[in-house]
């Protein structure tokens, strides 16, 4: 249309001057389907509603997520047709991308469904949503991008370990224990016979009356567990064979041990060196022990956005142990997840021990020479444990 | 190469009903025919203004017939195989449709002319082939060749088997991406096709300009009142649009269906509806605009310039006659006398009345100027809208008439047309607003404006009561922040007017349940605000004076 417009302005000038008004009409319609197309399309363009709902921003791995976009044309002018294209990623939905040609008339409205599966963990961006759109004669086409954002969480993998037993001081909480010293009076194990010396307090009188002799209750040992999990995201530290793998068992590892805990009602944080996209610093990333529902959230939501790092500024893992071990209460339980044990990692549990805190040690990499680390760690009384593997969990469960 | 793929055959199941049947059948085939037979209307008129007498309608309706039957016919033959006999096929065609046409001839001379001719070739053949027949006979099989010719252009817009990719998990996708590359250049078709429209559009225009002359005479004479051959010329333009925009769409079906997107099934039969809504505003807005003018460009210019002039020469002397005349009252009443003004008699034209020099118009003088200022506004807009254009997509060419008086001139034209702009959307700001507040009178109690309190509910009352403390709040100082509650916002200004602080509270609490609560406020409780309200503004106003002194 463009390159006839010479042409259409000499046409133009002839038309007028010479008063041919079949000409004027011809010209007429042209240049009112240049400015009119132009016109419409903008006007309706830019009257476009885009809604996008995910049927939840938060998706454990292998679940599927419905999406539903809608594109809504609340004023007057039909819009031909409109190219919607919903950029996805590849993670997320194969091919990466949405698309649908639509025609929206007055008031209309198109509804787009699409399900994501939640293949890898991560933390995603869902679209951008662009459209294209055209009138029916070629002369106007406008392409906009919607500026709504949407994020899906995928959460890592959480492998069930109902077998967990972690190390602990604490005297008092919920987890049964082995050690008689410390009872809860909370937790009835049954009744004995009275013997001299036993506290008043603990004569159950009911069964008394029925039994018509004095018995008194015996308690459930009792402890808890203040665990703090150390995840070693640095991948310089990791080898070069299992530096992708090997990162993604540690947050696996790191999600089922807070679950477990969580489960167990038990206090959990979580300390790392990986990068987290929605971080404003590159410090560390530290989440206190908390207990309940919402710490675990907190901590699956981390471990899913969280990167392995190998960028140089990227934290040493001794260097998060020192900084992040730093105002935890004495006899909190360390879960250290890394790579491998390497010179500085044994004293560095070593000055930890001696701080009152516990720790237990699980290597991931499986170019570590595991037998020699467990050695060196039960000389200072810290355990350790290969997971090369999801199998390895299994001794968990 | 992939036809018999079972893939591909569910990808083009899946993709096929983005196209109506009756947009394939039925309506590009009468566009076409009916773009041709426009030409040929114009055609026929032309002849029959040559030839005094002449009626040449069943031409007009062999031609459509002709051009029909050439789409239809060219439509079969792709559903044939590659081995069928396609020149046969058409040299039976043509020779029936010279039969059907020589027989046509004979539509106006009656039966018995024909059967006499019949009987006449029999003994002299050679008399078949006359030279009407000649002429007219080519001129049918010319139009029949093109609209075959734009049906095959137009066939070629459509996707081809071997152009849509198989399924990517499927292993005939290696194959099909290995293979030599099959695509049209659809665009360069699309030219083609506009190509034909535009020179056939060239050739309607020069018999529909030649009918209007007097050829056998060779001298113009006035122009009849040709509104047929207009319509004919409108109808073709808007047909040739009409078959852009369906080949248009095919081009754009063609690369969705490679890209395996799914399409609206409606989309191809609100295409043609659009389309065709769209041509018939045009051309009723193309109708309806002037294509003559009864006054030049330099009259119509000083006549609007004098009804301006006019008209803001009659507004001054309505002002000035007001002001005279209350100045008269003024001195009337403090006893002085004003010299009586002679009166001049006035003008038998109207200050509005647009002058022509030079010139008589036929119609009404007003609506005359008014066809006239049209007429040349919309030649001054096209003027300027093309150059503009034309310059911008030069590049070099708008920089360098910027730093000179034209570029001056063109500069203040900008920001004439930008400051119009600002002021309609200002003027249509403002409309609006005023319009939102008559339909909500509620919403507009957060302006200020004169309000009579007698006429509020209680409840709009108390609302008022909180909304003019929030008002003078600001204005001493204490505004109130977007992200704070009324009773956050309370307690804040509680603590900072400490001597009025219940009352601040207790204007909050009045407000809220009047914004949020469903229970009826009554006029004793509208009072007791009333006063609570009248302490707040006192130390209000107070704590202002203090913070201007």
């Amino acid at each position: 249309m463009t390159n006839l417009l010479p042409f259409i302005i000499v046409l133009f000038f002839v038309a007028a001057f010479m008063r041919l008004d079949f000409l004027l009409y011809i010209l007429y319609i042209f240049f009112g389907l240049y400015l009119l197309s132009r016109w419409w399309m903008q006007r309706a363009m830019g009257q476009l509603h885009f809604r996008r709902t995910l049927a939840t921003e938060r998706a454990f791995l292998g679940e599927r997520v419905p999406v539903e976009v809608e594109v809504r044309n609340p004023g007057l002018l039909p819009l031909p047709w409109i190219h919607l294209r919903e950029n996805l990623p590849l993670d997320l939905h194969v091919p990466s991308s949405v698309q649908r040609v639509v025609s929206l008339l007055p008031h209309d409205r198109e509804r787009i469904h699409y399900e994501l599966h939640g293949r890898r963990r991560g933390y995603y961006s869902i679209g951008p949503l662009f459209c294209r759109a055209g009138d029916p004669f070629g002369v106007t086409e406008l392409t906009r991008q919607s500026k709504i954002e949407d994020h899906l969480t995928v959460y890592p993998r959480i492998i069930p370990l109902p077998g967990l037993a972690l190390p602990s001081l604490f005297p008092f909480g919920t987890l049964p224990s082995q050690q008689r010293l410390f009872e809860d009076p909370t937790r009835v194990m049954g009744v004995r016979d009275y013997q001299p010396g036993d506290s008043p307090r603990r004569i159950d009188w009911k069964t008394s009356a029925s039994l018509g002799q004095l018995q008194v209750r015996r308690y459930q040992p009792a402890t808890s567990i203040e665990a703090f999990i150390m995840l070693n995201l640095n991948t310089t530290e990791y080898s070069g064979r299992w530096r992708f793998v090997a990162p993604e068992l540690a947050i696996t590892v790191a999600a089922s041990v807070a679950n477990q805990l969580i489960e167990q009602r038990q206090a959990v944080g979580l300390a790392t060196n990986g990068a987290d996209p929605l971080a404003a610093s590159s410090k560390h990333l530290r989440l206190s022990p908390r207990k309940g529902r919402g710490q675990l959230m907190n901590c699956l939501d981390l471990l899913a956005r969280i990167q392995a790092s190998d960028a140089a500024e990227a934290l040493p893992f001794i260097a998060l142990l020192r900084q992040a071990s730093l105002g935890l209460s004495w006899g909190t339980t360390l879960v250290i997840i890394t790579s491998q044990e390497d010179k500085a990692l044994i004293p560095a549990l070593l000055h930890l021990r001696r701080r009152g805190l516990l720790a237990v040690l699980m290597l991931v990499d499986r170019d570590a020479n595991f037998h020699r680390s467990k050695a060196r760690a039960q000389q200072i009384g810290v355990p350790a444990y290969r997971i090369f593997r999801e199998q390895d969990l299994d001794v968990w469960k | 190469m992939s036809g018999n793929n079972p893939l591909t055959r569910t990808s083009q199941t899946r993709q096929a009903p983005a196209g109506a049947a009756w947009v394939e059948n039925w309506f590009r085939p009468t566009v076409t025919a009916a773009l041709l037979t426009c030409i040929v209307v114009a055609f026929v008129e032309l002849i029959g203004r040559m030839v005094p007498g002449w009626r040449g309608l069943h031409y007009v309706f062999l031609a459509f017939l002709v051009s029909w039957v050439g789409i239809q016919s060219e439509r079969l033959l792709r559903g044939r195989g590659p081995d069928y006999p396609v020149f046969r096929y058409r040299a039976v065609e043509a020779v029936v449709i010279l039969a059907l046409f020589k027989l046509i001839r004979y539509a106006p001379l009656g039966w018995d002319v024909l059967w006499g001719d019949i009987r006449r070739w029999v003994g002299e053949p050679e008399n078949f082939l006359d030279y009407g027949f000649v002429v007219g006979g080519m001129s049918i099989i010319l139009l029949w060749m093109v609209a075959i010719t734009i049906t095959k252009k137009l066939y070629l817009l459509e996707v081809h088997p071997s152009e849509i990719p198989p399924d990517p998990t499927s292993p005939s996708y290696d194959r099909w991406t290995s293979a030599p590359s099959q695509r049209v250049d659809r665009q360069a078709v699309l030219r083609d096709i506009a190509s034909y429209f535009f020179w056939g559009g060239l050739v309607l225009l020069l018999f529909t300009g030649l009918a209007r002359f007097d050829i056998p005479s060779l001298h113009p004479y006035r122009p009849p009142p040709l509104s047929g051959l207009v319509v004919n010329t409108l109808i073709y333009f808007v047909l040739g649009l009409a078959l852009i925009s369906q080949a248009h769409f095919s081009i754009l079906q063609v690369s969705w269906r490679i890209g395996r997107i799914d399409v609206s099934p409606h989309l191809s039969t609100r295409w043609v509806w659009q389309a065709i809504a769209f041509l018939t505003l045009l051309t009723l807005i193309a109708l309806a605009l002037p294509t003559g003018y009864s006054v030049g460009l330099p009259q119509a210019i000083s006549s609007l310039v004098a009804t301006i002039v006019g008209a803001f020469s009659f507004i001054a002397y309505l002002l000035i006659s007001v002001v005279s005349l209350l100045l008269g009252l003024l001195l009337s009443v403090l006893g002085l006398q004003a010299e009586p003004i002679a009166a001049r008699r006035p003008s038998q034209q109207s200050p509005f009345q647009p002058s022509f020099p030079g010139t008589t118009p036929a119609g009404h003088p007003w609506f005359e100027l008014l066809k006239s200022v049209l007429f040349w506004g919309i030649f001054l807009t096209i003027l300027g809208y093309s150059t503009y254009h034309f310059l911008r997509e030069r590049g070099g060419l708008l920089p360098g008439l910027k730093g000179g008086l034209l570029g001056r001139l063109i500069a203040w034209l900008c920001t004439l047309w930008q400051g119009t702009q600002s002021w309609s959307v200002r003027a249509r700001k403002a409309i609006a607003s005023r319009l939102s507040r008559r339909l909500d009178p509620e919403g507009a109690m957060g302006r200020w404006r004169p309000i009579r309190l007698s006429r509020l509910s209680p409840r709009q009352r108390v609302r008022y009561f909180y909304l003019s403390i929030l008002r003078r709040a600001a204005r001493a100082g204490h505004a109130r922040r977007s992200h704070q509650t009324p009773y956050e916002y309370g307690q804040d200004l509680a603590d900072d007017l400490p001597e009025v602080a219940s009352e601040v509270t207790n204007l909050t609490q009045a407000f809220v349940e009047a914004r949020y609560s469903q229970r009826v406020q009554d006029e004793q409780e509208a009072n007791v605000i009333k006063e609570v309200w009248q302490r707040v503004r006192a130390t209000l106003t107070r704590r202002r004076h203090s913070l201007k002194m």
